[in-house]
Order: C-alpha cells, then structure tokens, then sequence
C-alpha cells in the first residue's frame, strides 16, 4: 500500500470498520490497518447500530439482522440476580415484583441521565484532538451556573448519583457494574458519570447476530470494501510528522501519507500503545464440552459478576496500582456454538512489584484466567467441569516505544458504551473539519 | 461596640426585636470578619454574630501544652486575597510577614532531596545536576503561573446570579478572547487530569513526584482523575505577601491574619457579638428580613451575610420549606471522602549548628512517590489510614522570634490525604498519628526519640470548636465541582439581600478571604441601588 | 386534570383498575397508553361523547393519572414548596389547581391538590415524578405515596353529574367539596376536579370494587363514557395545554422550557401568594414572556398540529394541538407564538402547500379569561388583552 490518504483507521473491532467505512463513504481516502490474526470465531455482542449509522452505511442493502440481547444481569454473592431490560417498563415491573423501593424512579432516572447525557460534551479527550474541549465551552460553563451544575454531575462520580438517585444498593451495585465494567473504572472515581449515562442510552444495548445470520464485523467489512477502503495488515514502525500529513512507514518498505490517525475505540489504540494505558483488557474463551445451564436460564443476556458493589473500586485501585485483584468484576456472555466469553476491563496495565514496573507474563495471564474462572463457578457451580479448553486473549499496551508515540494527529475516540455510533460520529466531525 | 440602638449591652436579647441595623453577619471566621468589615466601613450598621464564645472561626490560636501557643487551621498563607489585605489596610491592622517566601525542600521516598531556593515559582533557583530538568520546570512553572494569573478571577468563588455575574461575564469575555497561546493552554489544561499534562512534560523522576505531590496536596481529587491539574492552577494563582505562588508566614502564625480582620472591623464600627448563635434566617416574601437568634431575640435588617457552611445556613437557619429543591439536592447529595489533618509536635532541645538552624526556616515538604501518593488517595477513600502521606512541615518557633521557645521548637505540620471521619473513634486518631509521625520519620529519621507533645487535629476538632458541621471541612473535590457547588450557593438562592459566603463559597484550600469580599461587595452594589 | 400525551412507544400497556369495567363498553376498541396504562381513545363516536359530555353525563377512566397520597405535620408546607397551589390556604374537602416549577421558575407539570384531612392530601399529576417528589421531600415530615395504581378513579363530567353521584348513592358529594366516606361497605373519596376548565367530580375507590360501582353506574343508565378523543376537544374548547403536547415538561430531553405565564397559565403562579419552588426566578423572570401559547379559532374543516402561524404575513408560530369544534364549527388551536406577537387575526399554513393559507382568529377560552382577569388584577396587561374590535 503506497499514497496519500485522509485517514489510516487503526484497528479491526466493529467500531473501526464502521468508522472507516462512514469516512469512505463521505469521500474520504481511508486506509485500514487491521492485526489480521483473527481467527473465525464467535463475537460477543456489540453495540447497537443507531439509525443514523444504519442509513450513513446503508446496512439495508446487506443481509444483516441483529438481535437485542435479552437482558443485563448481574450475579451479585448473596441474594437473587438483578436484571434490567431493553424496556423501562420491564425494568420498573422486574424490580417492583423483586421488591425494590426504587422501581417508581426508573422512568425518571432514565429520563434525566439522557438529559445529562445529552449535555454538551467536554470529554477529556487529551491533546491536540478534534472535538477537544473548547476555550469557548469553558467559558460559556464558568458564566451559566445551570450549564456548570450539568458539567460538574456529568464529570463527577457513578455513586454519586447513584447513591443520590436510589436506595436499593443491590440495584446501584448492577447498574455501576454494566456501566463500568467496558472500561474498567471505579464508580467513586471522578468522571464515571458519563460511563452510566452512555450505557443508558438506547444505542448502547447489544446486540448480536442471531444463529446463522451474517456476523456483524462480515457485513463490516463488505461494507469497508464496497465504500473503497484500502486495507492493510502490515506493522508499522515509523509515524513522522510531515507538515500538515503524517508519514507512515510500514514493514516491507511501504509508505503512505495520512491527514488523520484514527483510533475508533480507546482498546485498538492500547494495542498500539497509545491513549489511557491504566488498565487492560482481558477476554477468556472457555469452549465447553457440553450445554452449561445460565443462570436465570437466559443464555441470551449479558451478566455481570461482582460480590457486592464494593468490588468495583476495589477492583479498579488494584488495576491502578498494577495487582491482580480476585474480586475483579468479570463479565460474561453465551455464544450460539457453545462457547462462554468472559472478560474483565480491571487487569493492570503492567505490574508493580518491588518498587518496578513490568510487563504482563504467561503466569499472570494463568493467573487471571483462573480468577476469571473461578468467579464464573461462583455463579453456576460445576462450571469449571464443562470446559474443554480455555483460551485468553490480553489487550495492554506492548511494551517499547509505540511507533506512534511521537507523533501529534493520533484521534483517539474515549470509551463509550455506544461505541459504533460514538465512533461514526467522530470521523464524521473529523471529516467535516477536514472541509 | 457601643452601638446606642443596642440596648442590651450583655448579648441577651430575650424576646426583643432589633431594629435600625443594616446588616447582619453570621459567622465570626476569616470570611465573616472580612465581609463585615467591609460593610462596616462602606457606612453600613453592621452586627456580625459568632455561636462560639469567642471571635474567630477555625483558625484560632489554643494551648497545645503549658505554655505553648499553638495555631489551629493554617499554618501558612498561601492564597490570601491581596485586594482584602489593601482594601482594609491589614498590614495597619497588623499583618507582618516573618517570612514571605519561604523556601522549600522536598524529600523523597527513595531518600532524594531537591532544595529550592525560594519556592516552585523560582525554578532557576533549584540545584539540579541535569540543566535540562531545570529548564523543563522553569518553563512549565511559567506556563502554570501565566495561566494561574489567568485564570485568577475563576478561583474568587461565588458570585453568580444578580448583580455579581458581570464579574463572571469578564471572565468569559476574557477567556473567548484569549491569545491563541494562552487558549492553547487553557485547552490543554482545563479539563485535563494532573497525571496526564505532568507525564507529558516530565520524565519519571523527583520533579514529576513533587509537582504530583503539591498538586494533589490538600485536594480530594487524585491525580488520575479530570479537572485535578487545576488544583495546581488554583494553588499559584494565589498571593501571599504579594508574590505569586509562594507560601508566606506571617509573625504569630496565621491567627494574626484573624486578629487584623477583627482590628479591621472593630474599625469599621462592626459591633460584633460573640456567643451569640443564630436560630433561623428570617424571610419574607422573596427577601430577608434578619436573623433570629437561639434566645428568641430578632435582629431585622435588609442584609444577611452567611459565614458559616451550607448545612447550616441552608438545611437549618433557611430551612426545605423555602429552599430552591435544586439547591437543596445539590448541598444534600455531596459526600465528603477526604480530609487533611494537622499536627502540631513539640520537640526537645534546640538546633545546635547554623545548617540545621537554616533547615528549620524552610518549608519542609514530604512528596511520596506517584504509586504510593496514588495508593494513598484510595485507601483513604476506600476509609483506611494510608500508610505514607503528603507532608508540609514548618517551625514556627524557627520562622518567628516571637515565638521562639527556651530549648524546645515546635513543628507544624499537614497531613494529606487521610480519611474523612465525623466523628473518629480514637483507634482512627491513633493510625491517623502514626502514619503522620511515620511519614516524617521518612524524612527526619530519628526526630520521634525528641517528641515531648504532639497535638493532633482533624476536621472534627476544627468543626466542633467553630460550631460548623464536619462535612465543611472536608478537602475539596476537583475545582469544577467546586465552581458547581460554589455557584449553587452563592448564587441560585435568589433570596434578595441573602448573600453566601461560608467555606462552600471558596475555590480551593487555605485562608483567602475572597469569598467574604465578594459576597460584601455583591450585598454593597445592591444596597447602594437601593438607597438612590 | 388534563392527561399528558400519549406515550411514544406503547410497550406492554398495563390495564388500569377499571379497564375491564370499560373495556366492556367499548365498541370502538381503540386504545392508546398513558404513562403506561391503557386509555380508551372512543368508545362509540367521538361527536356522541362530546354530546354526554355537553348535555348528560360523561364517565372517564382517569386511571393513567399519576396519584400520590401526601401524609404528615408538613404535608401542606410541603405541597407548598412542590406544586405552586396553596396547599397552606385549603381547608378539608377543598381543591386547588397549580403547576409544578423546577428551580428556574420553568413548568415541570401540572398538579392538582385536594386536602382530605388536616395532614392527608391527594396530589394528581399528568404524569408521575416519582424523583422530584422525593427530592422536594428531602428534610421535611412528610411521606408522598404513588397511588396510581392501587385505586380505581372515575371522572364525571357534565350538567347530569349529580344525577350519577346519587345513581352512585353519593347524594352528599357536591362540585365543590371533597368528602370521603363509605359507600355501600366501599371507602370512597370524591372531589371536584376541573378537566381543562369543565368543572366534574371524581371518584376514588380501592380497584378491588372498581366493577362493583361502575356496574351500579351503569346500570341506572346514569352516563356514558368517554373516550381521549372527544376530551380532546373539550380540553381545547377551554385552552388548557396538554403535557407533552402543547409543551415539554421542564427537564425533559427536547425541552425547550415554558414559564407558567409564556403558558397562558400565569393565573395558577400568582406571585403574591407564599413561596414556591421556582417562585424566586420567576419574579426576575415576570412580564417577559420570550414564547406565548395561544388559543386560535381556525376557519377551515381540519387543520394540523406543526403548521405555521402567520400574522402580518409573517411566521410568528406553530400550532402544538388542534381538534374540530361541534360547538363553534370551527378548528381549534393551541399554538406556541412569539411573545411579541399581539394580533388577533392570523393565517394557518395549509397541509397542503399548494392551498391558500386559513384564516384564523384568537379564540377566548376559560383559561384565557382566567389568565386575562389575572392580568388585569396584577396589572401588566402588556400582550395579554385581546382586541375583539379589529
């Protein structure tokens, strides 16, 4: 691959081939640089498609259907699972019917984090990236006490709404964990208001193939290819800044000249080094031999597994402080070929021992597998006598110096629970500033 | 004092009802004097009306043993508002400085020491071996002390809604009209965590550690969380003794600053009444109408300045039934996680050599490591005792003759971050005492054999002798939040003539004053509106 | 009490106490969900229900309402502080309309207070907010229970009603008391309500014996219900706006948020009365209405809610709801206008582009006199009179 392209789209999630896709279908010369390792297996659930992404993409000219995972579940230690639906209507009967208190606010808990969350954005983005907090944003904040009362609630605390909001603590601890667990914050840590308000919106419940049907990432990539997107799987090893491009320099020679690098989801850009590199990522896949019962007897939901809601936070400090933590949150879900992916977002970056930073080794990953294993036995007891095989995959920051690390135009698009729609929106803005 | 409409010269007011008063001040602390002062002296009958016994709030000069004087609250000023030191002439009501800039030297973990000359803002002063760290903090130095000056107007705190915003329209005025350099920054700066910017300009090393370190110092906001870089702006956007950033002393401790605000408005005609606690603010209508006080007496006036914290003021004196329900969720939703603690050590025996003596003048500053600083701000608000913790150590017996003791000095110190606790039981003072002394050993090895007395204070101890809830004293969340809650409180109670000024309505740690300048000078524009 | 709009996704609608009461008259069988409770847009036509209505007795499921039971030493102070009716002032069996205001002074919601006993009152609401109730409850002796869906409420409307309350066996219930009582073995409470401005009784009764009184109602003939629909024009006829409808509850997404008085409905926020959540900024805010909604007769056979006013040839708003009138013949409008427009004959866009625009002309309403009398009381008219000369 040699040229000149507006955007080199790093990454090869769902989020990325739709935001390559949305760039090439405006117009813009896209390149996609994807790992290519991936091997064909089943997908956990993704985001939602918003109609707006769905009409930008055309996705009614592919066969794709996709189904709403049925429910969000969370398996606390003691006591009956809390689970909320799709429907608001669902969710207050559900928690009316286990008793709690907190059912009547549902509606109006919904309807004003969407409020929030529908508040102008000043995400801490970082540096010299569009969207960036504007000057001009901060200014209009400090003269509108209504604007600044919005802001400091969006980038305060999840428990400080939470705990403002209900008085059933069983529900706070549910809805902080499928709020946070993605990306792995803590619910008393500033800023992880915005988390609970992104995971309420109606983009943001997932979704997935149902048996049989075209994936998600396929149609994807049809679409990359059928909008023009050039796509590439060699390594990069030099990003130079070049006056208003950036020169990329590939394995094997190859040279392209790129506008934008565009990391569609915080999680691609920790592979390459680059963004928040606190925490990492951890999936486990653990083949089974035969049909384990879910609990509740839904394999379509998503659960979540946390003792109480004090494991969050704790969870997260240990992250933060590079240590293992064995009461990390861990989420999981059923595939349709019989397969549980479980993953957790709370795993260190790297590890603090004796006063030192170092990398992750195959003992830790054992380590956090068996962890991630034995909560799951936790909730459905045998678990561990199903599984046939296990296998773990780890998204941290490599070690060494990322070939992007001293070069400015990197966009990097922070967690968001709507992360399709989230990304799509970004390389749209980026687009429209481009002309 | 001699008020000849104040018939009841002993403070009993029975059942009476006081009238020809212009305006009354609740809360006899830094702010309330101040606030009164400046009302007193734009002609206004002014009472001002402390709970305690005596005047004065948390800051507060006590017996820590026979004969030794210690200074509850601060320690040193940092962020005094040099408008209030000239506007009511505090140097001729007896501020001094002992020292007005003092210089500081940081420890670290690992048994490093960096001595500064002077302080943070005097980087080319700094003793580096590698040129190249010293030119990266000067030049960082200067973008945070141009920004800080910057942004100095956002950091007076209140002053929203009514006639005070065009103070916060300026600002806005300012900001959109940035240079293109300064909105650079602001747009690097203003959102960001401290981690983040400080990464970004420092490698690992001893100057990442202490600018961690002094950022984070006395704030609630941990160093990876957003908006925490600003606790750094806010700190050097204050003046002490008119220099920029530094950290001044001044003789007989920062009581003397309280003392020269009481000079200030007993000048002012203030009659000021202590032991005289307020049951209720009186409203009528939309406006106040004065204050009723714990023996059933009134004083109605057009004018009532709040000194004290929100709970108080809001939840009690105003009470729900006619308080904004936004408001009232804001001031109710708040939890307090974090706290700083003072202790104030006597040590036996007396510098024997000129170095030590030196030492002893300086600001003394504990920085621990950026895992273990890290460390400390999640244990305290997970509720444990960190093991280490951020320490700011003075002499006052060493900084001031004054107060200078026959072989014995005394050391001054602030502990951050620890627990917030309303009320500690004494095995949480015990572990609070000894991760304090513990954290000092890291740095002065051998100083517990000297300790003759050490007097530890917590929020709690400063509340309950200033009659103000706990929560009030908490450290302060990141500045966003605090312009929230600071413009929710000064600003939307809309209650005419009702101005807020308690420690809500400030931006940041430390003995400023700023809030019960503006809440005054709101309440003057608006009175003098009226009498034309 | 007027019903806020419909609900946008009607997912599983759950049955209101008397639906299976109601559901049996319904020959039309067209329903819609209210916050979730299934409402009955017909029940036979919608120009028969406004007839019973007009000249009989009309019944009205009011079940989708929202309803609290507030109790304690602070309940009216409370009320007070919520809704912008004065509670204080209520006597028992007494009811009193208001608004409830966020801390901008904008309208969050309709309310309607009626005091069944020293500490009990009865607060009905277009729609439940379960979470400012609880906000404004904070530090206060007071405890607001949701009721909605534990009693069955029956609306009367109509110059018939008191022929119904005695078919009920409630002889001593008149329009302007409350009372409650034992009815036949079955503890009722009724009270005056005012739909829009049509002034009615309801009734409330534990859902248990929601049949057993529907059936005696019924079966003495004494009124027939009514459907969404012909309430509908009703409410129009006397210019009350509908929630949802004629403007967005404050703190809503897409609120573009509406003081009482850019309402029409400064008459039920009087200033002169005690405090009240919102009241503060509302007075800086008093006398400078930025938007008006106003009641317009249109000249034509239908009309649609979303087309553009015109006055002078020029846009000066959009109609937010309208139904055909029986009474008068014409179309009548609510319609959100600039608040500087202050003429009486305007043009309506047509739906379709090509057809020449309809004439139109401020209708007075019951609401309107109410908020002009208001005005003239207060004294800044500025906007509000209209001219019926030109």
């Amino acid at each position: 691959m040699n040229g000149q392209f507006d955007f080199l789209v790093i990454g090869d999630d769902e989020p990325s081939l739709a935001a390559a896709a949305a760039a090439a279908k405006a117009h813009a010369r896209v390149a996609l640089l994807t790992t290519g390792d991936r091997k064909k297996r089943a997908s956990p659930a993704s985001p939602a498609i918003a109609n707006f992404v769905w009409r930008r993409l055309d996705l009614q000219d592919y066969d794709l259907t996709l189904e709403p995972v049925s429910a969000r579940v969370t398996l606390l230690k003691e006591g009956a699972p809390v689970a909320t639906y799709a429907s608001a209507r669902e969710t207050a009967d559900s928690l009316a019917e286990k008793g709690s208190p907190d059912h009547l606010l549902w509606r109006d808990f919904i309807e004003e984090m969407t409020v929030l969350g529908a508040a102008p954005v000043y995400a801490p983005k970082g540096y010299d990236k569009p969207g960036a907090p504007g000057v001009k944003a901060f200014a209009a904040l400090l003269s509108d006490p209504a604007h600044l009362e919005q802001a400091a609630r969006l980038f305060g605390s999840c428990a400080g709404i939470l705990d403002d909001y209900f008085s059933d603590d069983r529900l706070r601890a549910h809805l902080s964990a499928h709020a946070l667990a993605a990306g792995g914050r803590g619910d008393r840590e500033a800023g992880s208001a915005q988390a609970l308000t992104a995971f309420l919106d109606p983009d943001s419940w997932r979704v997935r193939a149902p048996k049989g049907g075209a994936a998600l990432r396929a149609v994807l990539e049809q679409v990359c290819q059928d909008a023009g997107v050039e796509t590439t799987q060699k390594k990069p090893v030099d990003a130079a800044a070049n006056g208003k491009f950036t020169n990329i320099t590939f394995d094997g020679d190859d040279k392209i000249k790129v506008k934008h690098i565009f990391f569609a989801t915080p999680a691609s850009a920790r592979q390459w080094g680059v963004g928040e590199g606190a925490h990492a990522d951890f999936t486990v896949r653990f083949k089974l031999n035969d049909k384990v019962d879910a609990p509740l007897g839904d394999d379509d939901a998503i659960f979540q597994v946390i003792d109480d809601g004090a494991d969050i936070q704790a969870a997260r400090d240990a992250a933060l402080q590079g240590k293992l933590c064995d009461r990390m949150p861990v989420e999981f879900e059923f595939t349709g070929n019989g397969e549980v992916i479980a993953r957790s977002a709370y795993l260190p970056a790297a590890f603090f021992e004796d006063g030192e930073w170092r990398a992750w080794t195959g003992q830790d990953r054992q380590a956090a597998a068996s962890i991630i294993r034995e909560r799951l036995s936790s909730r459905m007891p045998g678990f561990a006598t199903h599984i046939r095989r296990t296998e773990t995959e780890l998204s941290a920051p490599p070690s060494g110096v990322s070939p992007f690390a001293h070069c400015g135009r990197v966009i990097i698009q922070p967690h968001r629970h709507n992360a399709i729609s989230a990304a799509v929106k970004l390389i749209d803005q980026v687009v429209a500033g481009d002309d | 004092m001699t008020n000849p409409l104040d018939l009841n010269s002993e403070n009993k007011s029975g059942n009476r009802i006081e009238g020809g008063i212009d305006a009354v001040v609740i809360g006899a602390g830094a702010d309330g004097l101040a606030a009164s002062a400046y009302l007193g002296k734009a002609g206004l009958r002014t009472v001002l009306v402390g709970a305690g016994p005596e005047l004065g709030g948390r800051i507060a000069a006590r017996e820590i043993a026979p004969g030794v004087t210690g200074i509850d609250g601060e320690h040193l000023i940092t962020v005094l508002d040099p408008d209030v030191i000239s506007e009511l002439d505090l140097y001729r009501y007896g501020v001094e400085f002992a020292a007005r800039r003092l210089d500081t030297t940081y420890f670290f973990e690992n048994g490093g020491v960096l001595r500064f000359d002077g302080d943070l803002t005097q980087a080319a002063l700094l003793n580096l071996d590698d040129d190249s760290d010293r030119e990266a903090l000067e030049a960082f130095m200067g973008d945070v002390l141009e920004t800080a000056a910057f942004l100095r107007p956002a950091f007076h705190g209140g002053g929203y809604g009514g006639a005070a915003s065009s103070q916060q329209r300026a600002l806005e005025k300012a900001v959109n009209q940035a240079p293109p350099e300064m909105a650079a920054r602001l747009q690097r700066y203003l959102f960001a965590t401290a981690d983040e910017v400080l990464r970004a300009r420092f490698d690992d090393g001893q100057l990442r550690t202490l600018l961690l370190a002094e950022t984070s110092f006395r704030s609630a906001a941990a160093p990876h969380e957003p908006f925490s870089f600003m606790s750094l702006l806010r700190r050097y956007a204050g003046e002490a003794a008119g220099l920029q950033g530094a950290a001044a002393y001044p003789k007989g401790g920062a009581v003397s600053v309280i003392d020269a605000l009481r000079r200030a408005a007993q000048g002012a005609k203030v009659d000021m009444r202590a032991g005289a606690p307020v049951k209720s603010i009186l409203i009528e209508g939309d406006r106040v109408a004065g204050v009723v006080m714990a023996d059933g007496g009134q004083l109605r006036a057009p004018i009532v300045i709040a000194a004290i914290d929100a709970a108080h003021a809001f939840g009690e004196m105003i009470g729900p039934g006619v308080l904004d329900i936004g408001l009232q969720r804001v001031l109710t939703a708040r939890k307090a996680e974090i706290a700083s603690a003072r202790m104030q050590i006597i040590l036996k025996g007396v510098a024997q050599d000129e170095a030590t003596r030196k030492n002893m003048m300086r600001r003394l500053v504990y920085a621990p490591s950026p895992e273990a600083l890290s460390k400390a701000f999640m244990d305290a608000r997970a509720g444990h005792v960190p093991e280490r913790v951020m320490v700011e150590a003075i002499f006052p017996t060493a900084l001031d003759e004054g107060a200078a003791l026959d072989k014995r000095q005394v050391m001054s110190v602030m502990a951050h971050p620890l627990p917030f606790d309303e009320a500690p039981d004494d095995d949480r003072r015990e572990a609070i005492r000894s991760a304090i002394l513990d954290s000092i050993e890291m740095f002065a090895a051998g100083f517990s054999g000297r300790i003759e007395v050490e007097d530890l204070r917590l929020v709690n101890d400063d509340a309950a002798a200033a009659g103000a809830s706990v929560a009030a004293y908490a450290a302060k969340p990141d500045v966003l939040q605090q312009w929230a809650l600071a413009s929710a409180v000064t600003g939307s109670p809309r209650i005419r003539g009702f101005y807020f000024c308690g420690p809500e309505a400030q931006i940041g740690a430390g003995l400023s004053c700023a809030a019960g300048r503006t809440a005054a000078k709101a309440a003057l524009r608006v009175y003098k509106k009226g009498a034309e | 009490m007027i019903f806020p709009a419909e609900d946008f996704f009607t997912d599983a609608p759950r049955p209101t106490p008397l639906f299976s009461a109601v559901a049996s008259e319904s020959e039309a069988n067209l329903w819609t969900t209210i916050n979730g409770w299934t409402a009955a847009r017909v029940y036979s036509s919608v120009s028969n229900e406004y007839e019973t209505a007009k000249s009989g007795a009309a019944l009205a499921d009011l079940g989708p309402l929202a309803r609290y039971a507030v109790r304690g030493a602070e309940a009216a102070e409370f009320l007070g502080r919520l809704t912008t009716a004065p509670a204080v002032n209520l006597h028992v069996g007494e009811s009193a309309r208001g608004l409830m205001l966020n801390d901008a002074g904008y309208v969050i919601d309709l309310a309607e207070v009626s005091r069944l006993s020293d500490d009990l009152f009865l607060l009905t609401l277009p729609a439940p907010h379960a979470r400012h109730i609880a906000l404004a409850s904070r530090g206060m002796a007071v405890e607001a229970n949701d009721i909605s869906g534990d009693v069955a409420a029956l609306g009367i409307f109509g110059p018939q009603t008191a022929g119904v309350l005695s078919a009920a066996g409630l002889k001593s219930v008149n329009e302007t008391t409350a009372a409650s009582g034992v009815l036949r073995g079955v503890e009722t409470a009724a009270r005056p309500i005012q739909f829009g401005a049509m002034p009615g009784v309801e009734l409330i009764f534990p859902k248990e014996e929601a049949l057993t009184i529907w059936e005696r109602i019924i079966r003495r003939g004494a009124g027939a219900p009514i459907g969404l629909d012909a309430l509908e024009v009703l409410r129009l006829e006397a210019g009350a706006p509908r929630p949802g409808l004629d403007f967005t509850p404050a703190g809503r997404s897409g609120a573009s948020p509406r003081t009482p008085e850019e309402l029409g409905l400064a008459h039920l926020a009087p200033l002169d009365r005690g405090w009240f959540n919102g009241r503060r900024a509302l007075l800086e805010k008093a006398g400078k209405p930025r938007r008006r909604l106003r009641a317009f007769a249109i000249d034509a056979e239908q009309a649609s809610p979303g087309a553009a006013v015109y006055g002078d040839g020029k846009p000066q708003g959009r109609v937010t709801s309208c139904a055909w009138s029986p009474a008068r013949k014409r179309v009548i409008a609510l319609a959100d206008m600039d608040g500087s427009s202050t003429g009486n004959i305007y043009e309506i866009s047509s739906s379709d582009p090509a057809a020449p625009r309809l004439p139109a002309a401020r209708l007075e309403t019951v609401e309107s006199s109410l908020a002009k009398a208001f005005a003239d009381e207060q004294g800044y008219t500025q906007g509000l009179a209209t001219d019926f000369r030109r």
